[in-house]
Protein backbone atom coordinates (compact mmCIF):
# COMPACT_ATOMS: atom_id res chain seq x y z
CA UNK A 1 0.00 0.00 0.00
CA UNK A 2 1.76 3.80 -1.11
CA UNK A 3 1.50 5.78 2.03
CA UNK A 4 4.65 7.61 1.66
CA UNK A 5 3.04 11.14 2.58
CA UNK A 6 5.31 14.54 2.92
CA UNK A 7 6.89 15.64 6.23
CA UNK A 8 5.35 18.71 8.04
CA UNK A 9 8.56 21.01 7.45
CA UNK A 10 6.30 24.07 7.42
CA UNK A 11 9.22 26.46 8.41
CA UNK A 12 7.74 29.21 7.53
CA UNK A 13 4.91 30.09 9.35
CA UNK A 14 6.03 29.46 13.01
CA UNK A 15 8.92 31.98 11.95
CA UNK A 16 6.54 34.87 11.24
CA UNK A 17 4.20 33.91 13.90
CA UNK A 18 7.26 34.57 16.04
CA UNK A 19 8.45 37.74 14.45
CA UNK A 20 4.63 39.05 14.54
CA UNK A 21 3.79 38.29 17.90
CA UNK A 22 7.53 39.86 19.05
CA UNK A 23 6.24 43.13 17.10
CA UNK A 24 3.01 43.48 18.99
CA UNK A 25 4.18 44.36 21.93
CA UNK A 26 6.35 47.56 23.73
CA UNK A 27 9.60 47.17 25.04
CA UNK A 28 8.31 47.03 29.10
CA UNK A 29 9.78 44.09 30.70
CA UNK A 30 7.24 41.67 31.37
CA UNK A 31 7.32 40.60 35.05
CA UNK A 32 6.14 36.89 36.34
CA UNK A 33 2.97 36.42 37.16
CA UNK A 34 2.02 35.32 41.30
CA UNK A 35 0.06 32.53 39.94
CA UNK A 36 -0.42 30.48 37.13
CA UNK A 37 -2.32 31.87 34.20
CA UNK A 38 -5.01 30.77 32.68
CA UNK A 39 -5.28 29.29 28.96
CA UNK A 40 -7.31 32.41 27.75
CA UNK A 41 -4.74 34.27 29.46
CA UNK A 42 -1.99 32.97 27.45
CA UNK A 43 -0.28 32.84 23.88
CA UNK A 44 -0.67 29.88 21.09
CA UNK A 45 2.77 29.42 20.62
CA UNK A 46 2.71 26.62 17.64
CA UNK A 47 0.30 24.29 16.33
CA UNK A 48 2.12 21.92 14.96
CA UNK A 49 1.55 19.69 17.45
CA UNK A 50 -1.63 19.43 16.22
CA UNK A 51 -1.05 18.84 12.36
CA UNK A 52 1.92 16.02 13.53
CA UNK A 53 -0.36 14.46 15.80
CA UNK A 54 -1.92 10.77 14.74
CA UNK A 55 -5.77 10.55 14.22
CA UNK A 56 -6.32 7.42 16.65
CA UNK A 57 -7.53 4.66 14.39
CA UNK A 58 -6.09 6.22 11.36
CA UNK A 59 -2.39 5.82 11.31
CA UNK A 60 -2.64 9.43 9.58
CA UNK A 61 -1.73 13.03 10.91
CA UNK A 62 -4.14 15.78 11.22
CA UNK A 63 -1.74 17.41 8.17
CA UNK A 64 -1.67 13.87 6.22
CA UNK A 65 -5.83 14.70 6.57
CA UNK A 66 -6.03 18.56 5.52
CA UNK A 67 -3.19 18.33 3.03
CA UNK A 68 -3.59 17.64 0.06
CA UNK A 69 -7.19 18.87 0.01
CA UNK A 70 -8.78 15.23 -1.07
CA UNK A 71 -10.72 12.74 0.56
CA UNK A 72 -8.77 9.48 1.21
CA UNK A 73 -9.86 6.21 0.83
CA UNK A 74 -8.05 2.35 2.06
CA UNK A 75 -10.72 0.05 0.47
CA UNK A 76 -9.17 -2.67 2.39
CA UNK A 77 -10.90 -1.10 5.74
CA UNK A 78 -14.30 -0.28 6.64
CA UNK A 79 -16.10 3.23 5.02
CA UNK A 80 -16.92 5.93 7.09
CA UNK A 81 -14.76 9.72 7.92
CA UNK A 82 -12.18 9.91 7.16
CA UNK A 83 -11.94 6.81 5.34
CA UNK A 84 -13.96 8.42 2.96
CA UNK A 85 -16.95 10.62 3.71
CA UNK A 86 -20.82 8.91 4.35
CA UNK A 87 -23.63 11.18 4.25
CA UNK A 88 -24.61 10.77 8.31
CA UNK A 89 -20.91 11.53 9.30
CA UNK A 90 -20.09 14.31 11.24
CA UNK A 91 -17.05 15.32 9.67
CA UNK A 92 -17.17 19.05 11.36
CA UNK A 93 -17.02 17.64 14.45
CA UNK A 94 -14.44 15.23 13.99
CA UNK A 95 -12.21 17.45 12.05
CA UNK A 96 -12.09 20.16 14.49
CA UNK A 97 -11.36 17.76 17.60
CA UNK A 98 -8.33 16.54 15.57
CA UNK A 99 -7.62 19.38 14.91
CA UNK A 100 -7.77 21.95 17.87
CA UNK A 101 -7.54 18.95 20.90
CA UNK A 102 -4.85 16.58 22.21
CA UNK A 103 -5.28 13.46 21.05
CA UNK A 104 -3.54 11.97 23.48
CA UNK A 105 -5.89 12.87 26.10
CA UNK A 106 -9.57 13.27 23.91
CA UNK A 107 -10.86 11.21 21.05
CA UNK A 108 -11.98 12.13 18.19
CA UNK A 109 -15.43 11.99 19.24
CA UNK A 110 -15.37 14.37 21.74
CA UNK A 111 -17.26 17.13 20.06
CA UNK A 112 -19.75 14.65 18.49
CA UNK A 113 -20.56 13.16 22.13
CA UNK A 114 -21.03 17.06 23.59
CA UNK A 115 -22.67 17.69 21.10
CA UNK A 116 -21.15 20.54 19.61
CA UNK A 117 -23.32 20.52 16.76
CA UNK A 118 -26.35 18.93 15.13
CA UNK A 119 -25.66 15.31 15.30
CA UNK A 120 -27.60 14.00 12.26
CA UNK A 121 -29.41 15.16 9.20
CA UNK A 122 -33.06 16.62 9.92
CA UNK A 123 -34.42 13.93 7.28
CA UNK A 124 -33.65 10.67 6.72
CA UNK A 125 -31.51 9.32 3.76
CA UNK A 126 -32.46 6.99 1.38
CA UNK A 127 -31.64 3.37 1.62
CA UNK A 128 -30.68 2.75 -1.76
CA UNK A 129 -28.64 4.49 -4.77
CA UNK A 130 -28.63 7.60 -4.67
CA UNK A 131 -28.88 7.68 -1.25
CA UNK A 132 -29.74 11.65 -0.98
CA UNK A 133 -32.72 12.38 1.20
CA UNK A 134 -35.79 13.45 -1.22
CA UNK A 135 -36.00 17.31 -1.94
CA UNK A 136 -38.07 19.22 0.80
CA UNK A 137 -41.03 20.81 0.17
CA UNK A 138 -42.63 20.83 -3.19
CA UNK A 139 -40.14 21.92 -5.66
CA UNK A 140 -40.41 21.76 -9.62
CA UNK A 141 -38.63 18.45 -10.89
CA UNK A 142 -37.47 18.30 -14.07
CA UNK A 143 -36.57 15.13 -15.45
CA UNK A 144 -38.43 13.41 -18.13
CA UNK A 145 -39.25 9.79 -19.20
CA UNK A 146 -39.22 10.67 -22.95
CA UNK A 147 -35.79 13.12 -23.47
CA UNK A 148 -33.02 10.78 -24.67
CA UNK A 149 -31.74 13.19 -26.89
CA UNK A 150 -29.70 16.71 -25.34
CA UNK A 151 -27.50 19.32 -26.40
CA UNK A 152 -24.28 19.11 -24.10
CA UNK A 153 -21.52 21.75 -25.07
CA UNK A 154 -18.07 20.09 -26.37
CA UNK A 155 -15.58 22.34 -26.26
CA UNK A 156 -11.88 22.21 -25.39
CA UNK A 157 -10.77 21.69 -21.45
CA UNK A 158 -8.84 24.53 -22.14
CA UNK A 159 -11.77 26.82 -22.54
CA UNK A 160 -13.34 26.45 -19.05
CA UNK A 161 -11.94 28.50 -15.92
CA UNK A 162 -11.88 26.87 -12.85
CA UNK A 163 -14.69 28.28 -10.08
CA UNK A 164 -14.72 26.04 -7.12
CA UNK A 165 -12.96 22.77 -6.16
CA UNK A 166 -13.14 20.66 -2.61
CA UNK A 167 -12.60 17.62 -1.13
CA UNK A 168 -11.64 17.25 2.40
CA UNK A 169 -15.26 19.23 4.01
CA UNK A 170 -14.76 22.37 5.12
CA UNK A 171 -10.67 22.92 4.72
CA UNK A 172 -11.30 26.24 2.60
CA UNK A 173 -13.85 27.95 4.50
CA UNK A 174 -12.51 26.99 7.52
CA UNK A 175 -8.80 26.98 7.21
CA UNK A 176 -8.18 29.71 4.74
CA UNK A 177 -8.29 33.25 4.84
CA UNK A 178 -10.84 34.81 2.56
CA UNK A 179 -8.46 37.00 0.54
CA UNK A 180 -6.88 33.62 -0.57
CA UNK A 181 -9.86 31.73 -1.43
CA UNK A 182 -9.54 32.34 -5.24
CA UNK A 183 -6.13 31.32 -5.41
CA UNK A 184 -6.60 27.80 -3.01
CA UNK A 185 -9.76 26.94 -5.13
CA UNK A 186 -7.82 27.65 -8.20
CA UNK A 187 -5.10 25.66 -7.20
CA UNK A 188 -4.98 21.47 -6.87
CA UNK A 189 -3.70 18.47 -5.05
CA UNK A 190 -0.17 19.06 -6.41
CA UNK A 191 -0.23 22.99 -4.76
CA UNK A 192 -1.07 21.78 -1.25
CA UNK A 193 1.23 19.02 -1.55
CA UNK A 194 3.65 21.34 -2.26
CA UNK A 195 2.88 23.32 0.90
CA UNK A 196 2.20 26.44 -1.29
CA UNK A 197 -0.47 27.07 1.50
CA UNK A 198 0.82 25.66 4.75
CA UNK A 199 1.62 29.16 6.42
CA UNK A 200 -2.20 30.22 5.60
CA UNK A 201 -3.27 26.92 7.32
CA UNK A 202 -1.11 27.46 9.99
CA UNK A 203 -2.31 31.08 10.65
CA UNK A 204 -5.82 30.34 10.52
CA UNK A 205 -5.53 27.03 12.78
CA UNK A 206 -3.67 29.41 15.01
CA UNK A 207 -6.13 31.68 15.07
CA UNK A 208 -9.07 29.56 15.76
CA UNK A 209 -7.13 27.69 18.51
CA UNK A 210 -6.31 31.06 20.53
CA UNK A 211 -9.66 32.08 20.66
CA UNK A 212 -10.93 28.84 21.88
CA UNK A 213 -8.69 28.98 24.65
CA UNK A 214 -10.53 29.70 27.41
CA UNK A 215 -13.35 27.82 26.43
CA UNK A 216 -11.24 24.69 26.14
CA UNK A 217 -10.46 25.18 30.34
CA UNK A 218 -13.74 26.12 30.66
CA UNK A 219 -14.62 22.44 29.23
CA UNK A 220 -11.73 20.74 30.48
CA UNK A 221 -10.43 20.14 27.25
CA UNK A 222 -6.74 20.14 27.15
CA UNK A 223 -5.37 21.79 23.49
CA UNK A 224 -3.04 20.08 21.05
CA UNK A 225 -1.30 23.48 20.92
CA UNK A 226 1.03 24.60 22.56
CA UNK A 227 1.24 27.43 24.50
CA UNK A 228 2.73 29.94 26.54
CA UNK B 1 -1.51 33.89 -11.64
CA UNK B 2 -0.58 33.38 -7.81
CA UNK B 3 -0.81 35.87 -5.17
CA UNK B 4 2.44 35.82 -3.00
CA UNK B 5 1.26 34.37 0.76
CA UNK B 6 3.05 36.95 2.76
CA UNK B 7 1.50 38.72 5.82
CA UNK B 8 3.02 41.42 7.45
CA UNK B 9 3.65 41.07 11.04
CA UNK B 10 0.59 43.76 11.63
CA UNK B 11 -1.47 41.75 10.23
CA UNK B 12 -0.84 38.82 12.42
CA UNK B 13 -0.80 40.78 15.14
CA UNK B 14 -4.37 41.74 14.44
CA UNK B 15 -5.03 38.02 13.58
CA UNK B 16 -4.17 37.13 17.42
CA UNK B 17 -7.00 38.62 18.20
CA UNK B 18 -9.66 38.54 14.85
CA UNK B 19 -10.28 36.05 12.65
CA UNK B 20 -8.49 37.14 9.39
CA UNK B 21 -11.93 36.13 7.28
CA UNK B 22 -13.04 39.87 9.06
CA UNK B 23 -10.06 41.55 8.10
CA UNK B 24 -10.19 41.02 4.61
CA UNK B 25 -13.67 42.56 4.65
CA UNK B 26 -15.85 39.60 4.38
CA UNK B 27 -18.61 38.38 6.45
CA UNK B 28 -18.00 34.34 6.01
CA UNK B 29 -20.70 31.83 6.24
CA UNK B 30 -18.87 28.39 7.16
CA UNK B 31 -19.76 25.75 5.63
CA UNK B 32 -18.64 22.27 4.00
CA UNK B 33 -17.60 24.28 0.96
CA UNK B 34 -21.16 25.86 0.19
CA UNK B 35 -20.85 29.87 -0.73
CA UNK B 36 -17.02 29.41 -1.15
CA UNK B 37 -14.80 30.76 -2.37
CA UNK B 38 -16.91 33.48 -1.54
CA UNK B 39 -15.85 36.01 -3.99
CA UNK B 40 -17.43 33.98 -7.03
CA UNK B 41 -20.39 32.56 -4.98
CA UNK B 42 -21.64 34.21 -2.18
CA UNK B 43 -24.41 36.68 -2.95
CA UNK B 44 -22.89 38.35 0.16
CA UNK B 45 -19.92 39.30 -1.89
CA UNK B 46 -20.17 39.02 -5.24
CA UNK B 47 -22.63 40.76 -7.63
CA UNK B 48 -22.49 37.74 -9.85
CA UNK B 49 -22.24 34.82 -8.09
CA UNK B 50 -22.25 31.87 -9.52
CA UNK B 51 -24.30 29.67 -8.01
CA UNK B 52 -25.02 26.88 -10.51
CA UNK B 53 -21.19 26.07 -10.27
CA UNK B 54 -20.62 26.18 -6.07
CA UNK B 55 -19.59 22.94 -4.88
CA UNK B 56 -20.86 22.39 -1.23
CA UNK B 57 -19.82 18.38 -0.18
CA UNK B 58 -17.75 15.14 -1.82
CA UNK B 59 -18.94 11.97 -0.42
CA UNK B 60 -17.06 8.79 -0.93
CA UNK B 61 -18.42 5.74 0.02
CA UNK B 62 -17.27 1.65 -0.73
CA UNK B 63 -18.42 -1.39 0.29
CA UNK B 64 -17.15 -5.10 -1.46
CA UNK B 65 -18.85 -4.49 -4.32
CA UNK B 66 -18.91 -0.34 -5.40
CA UNK B 67 -18.02 2.99 -5.15
CA UNK B 68 -20.30 5.62 -4.75
CA UNK B 69 -19.44 9.17 -5.42
CA UNK B 70 -21.51 12.29 -4.82
CA UNK B 71 -21.05 15.47 -5.42
CA UNK B 72 -23.55 18.83 -3.89
CA UNK B 73 -23.78 22.07 -5.38
CA UNK B 74 -25.77 25.01 -5.75
CA UNK B 75 -27.02 25.35 -2.58
CA UNK B 76 -28.53 25.51 0.33
CA UNK B 77 -31.46 26.71 -1.58
CA UNK B 78 -35.02 27.33 -0.41
CA UNK B 79 -37.31 23.99 -0.41
CA UNK B 80 -39.76 25.97 -3.52
CA UNK B 81 -36.50 26.58 -6.10
CA UNK B 82 -35.90 24.36 -8.29
CA UNK B 83 -32.43 22.82 -9.32
CA UNK B 84 -29.50 24.38 -10.39
CA UNK B 85 -28.08 23.38 -14.02
CA UNK B 86 -26.02 25.55 -16.53
CA UNK B 87 -24.82 23.54 -19.83
CA UNK B 88 -21.51 25.82 -19.76
CA UNK B 89 -20.44 24.35 -16.49
CA UNK B 90 -18.22 20.85 -16.44
CA UNK B 91 -17.91 19.58 -13.30
CA UNK B 92 -15.40 16.91 -12.48
CA UNK B 93 -14.54 14.00 -10.10
CA UNK B 94 -10.85 13.29 -9.66
CA UNK B 95 -9.64 10.03 -8.96
CA UNK B 96 -5.48 8.69 -8.57
CA UNK B 97 -5.26 5.32 -7.85
CA UNK B 98 -1.35 5.05 -7.93
CA UNK B 99 1.56 7.29 -7.79
CA UNK B 100 1.72 10.78 -7.52
CA UNK B 101 -1.32 10.93 -5.59
CA UNK B 102 -1.95 14.02 -6.39
CA UNK B 103 -2.53 13.62 -10.16
CA UNK B 104 -5.45 12.53 -11.91
CA UNK B 105 -5.51 8.83 -12.90
CA UNK B 106 -9.06 9.08 -13.72
CA UNK B 107 -11.37 12.10 -14.29
CA UNK B 108 -14.72 11.40 -14.27
CA UNK B 109 -16.65 14.50 -15.82
CA UNK B 110 -20.33 15.80 -15.59
CA UNK B 111 -22.36 18.20 -17.73
CA UNK B 112 -25.54 19.38 -18.25
CA UNK B 113 -28.16 20.18 -21.14
CA UNK B 114 -31.48 20.47 -22.39
CA UNK B 115 -33.73 17.98 -24.73
CA UNK B 116 -32.74 18.80 -28.09
CA UNK B 117 -35.23 20.59 -30.43
CA UNK B 118 -37.71 21.33 -26.85
CA UNK B 119 -37.29 24.95 -26.54
CA UNK B 120 -36.71 25.38 -22.28
CA UNK B 121 -36.66 21.36 -22.37
CA UNK B 122 -35.85 19.01 -19.32
CA UNK B 123 -31.99 18.27 -18.63
CA UNK B 124 -30.27 15.47 -18.81
CA UNK B 125 -26.80 14.47 -17.51
CA UNK B 126 -23.82 13.62 -19.43
CA UNK B 127 -20.93 11.33 -17.73
CA UNK B 128 -17.46 10.81 -19.59
CA UNK B 129 -14.69 8.70 -19.06
CA UNK B 130 -16.19 6.57 -16.63
CA UNK B 131 -14.05 3.30 -16.45
CA UNK B 132 -16.00 0.30 -18.46
CA UNK B 133 -18.62 2.06 -19.95
CA UNK B 134 -18.75 1.79 -23.36
CA UNK B 135 -19.22 5.54 -24.94
CA UNK B 136 -21.39 8.05 -22.83
CA UNK B 137 -23.51 7.72 -19.97
CA UNK B 138 -26.27 9.89 -20.74
CA UNK B 139 -29.96 9.88 -19.73
CA UNK B 140 -32.61 12.72 -17.61
CA UNK B 141 -32.28 14.29 -14.56
CA UNK B 142 -33.98 12.99 -11.54
CA UNK B 143 -33.59 9.25 -13.12
CA UNK B 144 -31.22 6.49 -12.20
CA UNK B 145 -29.79 5.74 -15.12
CA UNK B 146 -27.68 2.31 -15.32
CA UNK B 147 -24.95 1.68 -18.04
CA UNK B 148 -22.48 -1.04 -18.18
CA UNK B 149 -22.82 -1.96 -14.52
CA UNK B 150 -22.63 2.28 -13.59
CA UNK B 151 -25.83 3.66 -12.20
CA UNK B 152 -25.74 7.73 -11.99
CA UNK B 153 -28.21 9.94 -10.82
CA UNK B 154 -28.71 13.96 -11.26
CA UNK B 155 -31.12 15.92 -9.43
CA UNK B 156 -32.45 18.17 -6.59
CA UNK B 157 -32.19 16.73 -2.85
CA UNK B 158 -32.28 17.68 0.62
CA UNK B 159 -29.17 19.41 1.30
CA UNK B 160 -27.25 16.52 3.68
CA UNK B 161 -24.68 18.80 5.01
CA UNK B 162 -25.65 19.36 8.83
CA UNK B 163 -24.00 21.81 10.85
CA UNK B 164 -24.54 25.20 13.16
CA UNK B 165 -22.89 27.40 10.72
CA UNK B 166 -24.15 30.29 13.10
CA UNK B 167 -22.39 28.54 15.94
CA UNK B 168 -18.95 28.97 13.80
CA UNK B 169 -19.50 32.65 12.68
CA UNK B 170 -20.29 33.63 16.49
CA UNK B 171 -17.54 31.88 18.06
CA UNK B 172 -14.96 33.04 15.81
CA UNK B 173 -16.82 36.69 16.40
CA UNK B 174 -17.10 36.47 19.90
CA UNK B 175 -14.40 33.96 20.80
CA UNK B 176 -16.90 32.23 22.60
CA UNK B 177 -17.49 28.54 21.92
CA UNK B 178 -21.05 29.13 20.77
CA UNK B 179 -22.34 26.11 18.55
CA UNK B 180 -25.45 24.56 19.06
CA UNK B 181 -27.11 21.66 18.66
CA UNK B 182 -30.16 22.12 17.26
CA UNK B 183 -29.87 24.77 15.40
CA UNK B 184 -28.78 23.50 11.60
CA UNK B 185 -28.26 25.82 8.93
CA UNK B 186 -28.77 23.67 6.38
CA UNK B 187 -32.16 21.99 7.74
CA UNK B 188 -35.25 22.20 5.53
CA UNK B 189 -33.37 23.14 2.64
CA UNK B 190 -32.15 21.33 -0.51
CA UNK B 191 -29.49 20.98 -2.91
CA UNK B 192 -28.59 19.64 -6.69
CA UNK B 193 -26.18 16.94 -6.57
CA UNK B 194 -25.20 13.96 -8.96
CA UNK B 195 -23.92 10.69 -7.39
CA UNK B 196 -22.45 8.28 -9.49
CA UNK B 197 -21.85 4.38 -8.36
CA UNK B 198 -18.88 2.10 -9.69
CA UNK B 199 -18.32 -1.28 -9.21
CA UNK B 200 -14.78 -0.84 -7.37
CA UNK B 201 -12.75 -3.09 -9.60
CA UNK B 202 -13.01 -0.28 -12.81
CA UNK B 203 -11.03 2.02 -9.99
CA UNK B 204 -9.52 0.16 -7.66
CA UNK B 205 -4.97 -0.60 -8.01
CA UNK B 206 -4.42 -3.41 -6.30
CA UNK B 207 -4.03 -1.95 -2.31
CA UNK B 208 -2.70 1.81 -3.82
CA UNK B 209 -4.87 4.23 -1.55
CA UNK B 210 -7.80 6.35 -3.45
CA UNK B 211 -7.53 10.16 -3.51
CA UNK B 212 -10.50 12.11 -4.78
CA UNK B 213 -11.57 15.52 -5.29
CA UNK B 214 -13.66 17.24 -7.57
CA UNK B 215 -13.59 20.78 -9.57
CA UNK B 216 -16.30 22.71 -11.33
CA UNK B 217 -14.81 24.84 -14.46
CA UNK B 218 -17.04 27.42 -16.40
CA UNK B 219 -17.18 27.69 -20.36
CA UNK B 220 -15.05 31.20 -21.37
CA UNK B 221 -14.28 31.84 -17.71
CA UNK B 222 -16.15 32.94 -14.88
CA UNK B 223 -19.35 34.83 -14.07
CA UNK B 224 -17.06 37.99 -12.66
CA UNK B 225 -13.74 39.34 -12.42
CA UNK B 226 -13.38 39.07 -8.88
Amino acid sequence: MMNNRKTFTVAAAPALLAFALAGCGNDEVIQAPDEPPTLGDLTVLSVTPCLEQIVPGTGTSVLDLIVPDTITVDLSQPSGFPNGRALPDPVIDVTLAVALLDMDVHGPSTFVNIPLNPASNDVPFRDAFPFLGLPQGDPPLEGSDTATQFDFIDAPLGDYDRVDRTGMPAISPALIGVPVRPDYNDAGPPEDEALVFASELTTQLTTLTQILLDDFEAAGLTPCASVG
Amino acid sequence: MRRTLWMGGLALCAAALVPLAFIGGEKPLPAADHLDPPQRTNPNSDETPDIAADIADLYVTHDDEVIVMTVTFGGPSAPELPAFYDEELLFTISVSNREPRTTTDIPIRFQFGQETGVEDGPWGVRVTNVPGVDGDVVGSVERIIEQNGVRVFAGLVDDPFFFDSQGLSDTRATGDLSFREDRDFFGAQNITAFAIEIPRDRIENGGNLLDIWTFSDRLGGQLDDE
